[in-house]
């Protein structure tokens, strides 16, 4: 007899929770920990055809800001994956309406530059 | 591992990933070279990082938040690189555990973003204890697991999407060992919010998502 409760996931008194999460990572709800899980997602990925373009034209720029403070924040609401991938310089360039999430990384670009400021 | 030469190099194309970080690792030494590997490690594994990211993560980060994310994994590989494990001369298989590694920081962060919000503070009702933490031993070992695990995965996929938001946000509470804390009462904020819905609701959803996936296991699972 299965039970959730408060217990997590189990079946027949065994808890399945470890099931769960490892299954989470092989469905890609969560990023492949182990060499199995990777080579499945870079076959579904190659079929998939998902662009692997990079993000950014100079990496190692990244490592200048690497000890500032950096934020890992949601967008809400919900957003689809296609819509977004103007950066802040272009959107201030073309003067265009801005999206909130543009906004809430200019926010959020904000309170990192006071926040070093105030260091 | 390439012997130890800490001179300025100006191309890593044609070194191995591990190699790559080896590299890395010698950054007191000698800082340009380790950067210049990471740029090339950085130019490698990027796209992968980022569509596996993109794929787990979008729904909940958005565009931005995981590009942030993956950026953040990259930074912090220069600085965890001496906790990378090895595993030889295969380079299919040595990139595979590179990869591996990185979608280990990127879970840690993303989980651990999840955590840090500003007010910790406990809710009082049961949105709470995820996990009771108990082995699963069988005697037929990992062919059982593997069995087991692919049926989990078709159970997940009866799941609808606000389903799947609301309990990958229950199991960042998982801590293997000790149990899983309560949620704290800012991202069940986070989630109302994000679902424009009541707290209330969001433990109804999160329930039907456990009772869903107990009840496709129990009529599909014959193995235990």
């Amino acid at each position: 007899m299965a039970t959730n409760k408060k217990k997590g996931m189990k079946l027949e008194g065994i808890s399945l929770d470890r099931e769960v999460l490892q299954a989470m990572r092989a469905e890609g709800w969560l990023v492949p920990e182990a060499v199995q899980e990777v080579l499945e997602a870079e076959r579904t990925l190659a079929d998939a055809g998902i662009s692997r373009n990079s993000s950014v034209e100079r990496p190692r720029d990244l490592l200048r800001t690497a000890n500032k403070v950096r934020s890992i924040r949601p967008s809400h609401p919900v957003t689809s994956s296609s819509g977004i991938s103007d950066n802040l310089a272009r959107a201030a360039r073309e003067g265009g309406e801005i999206s909130s999430e543009v906004e809430e990384r200019m926010r959020r670009d904000r309170d990192a530059a006071e926040a070093d400021k105030g260091d | 591992m390439p012997s130890v030469t800490c001179t300025s190099r100006p191309d890593f194309n044609s070194d191995s990933d591990e190699d790559l970080l080896f590299y890395m690792s010698m950054q007191e030494e000698d800082r340009t070279s380790a950067e210049e590997a990471w740029a090339e490690f950085y130019a490698r594994h990027e796209g992968y990082l980022l569509a596996v990211c993109n794929r787990a993560f979008n729904s909940s980060l958005g565009d931005l938040g995981v590009q942030d994310l993956v950026q953040e994994t990259f930074v912090r590989v220069l600085k965890k690189v001496h906790t990378y494990k090895p595993v030889g001369t295969d380079a299919n298989h040595a990139r595979a555990n590179v990869r591996a590694w990185l979608g280990k920081i990127a879970n840690n962060l993303y989980l651990s973003s999840l955590r840090s919000r500003p007010l910790i503070e406990y809710t009082d009702d049961p949105f709470d204890t995820v996990v009771d933490q108990t082995t699963v031993e069988t005697t037929e070992g990992h062919a059982v697991e593997s069995d087991m695990l692919s049926v989990v995965r078709d159970a997940l996929r009866t799941l609808t999407d606000r389903e799947r938001e609301i309990l990958i946000a229950s199991y960042a509470w998982y801590e293997p060992g000790t149990g899983c804390k309560r949620m704290p009462s800012e991202e069940l904020k986070i989630l109302k919010e994000r679902f424009q819905t009541t707290a209330d609701n969001i433990r109804q959803i999160r329930s039907r998502a456990f009772g869903k996936l107990e009840q496709y296991l129990q009529d599909h699972a014959t193995i235990l």
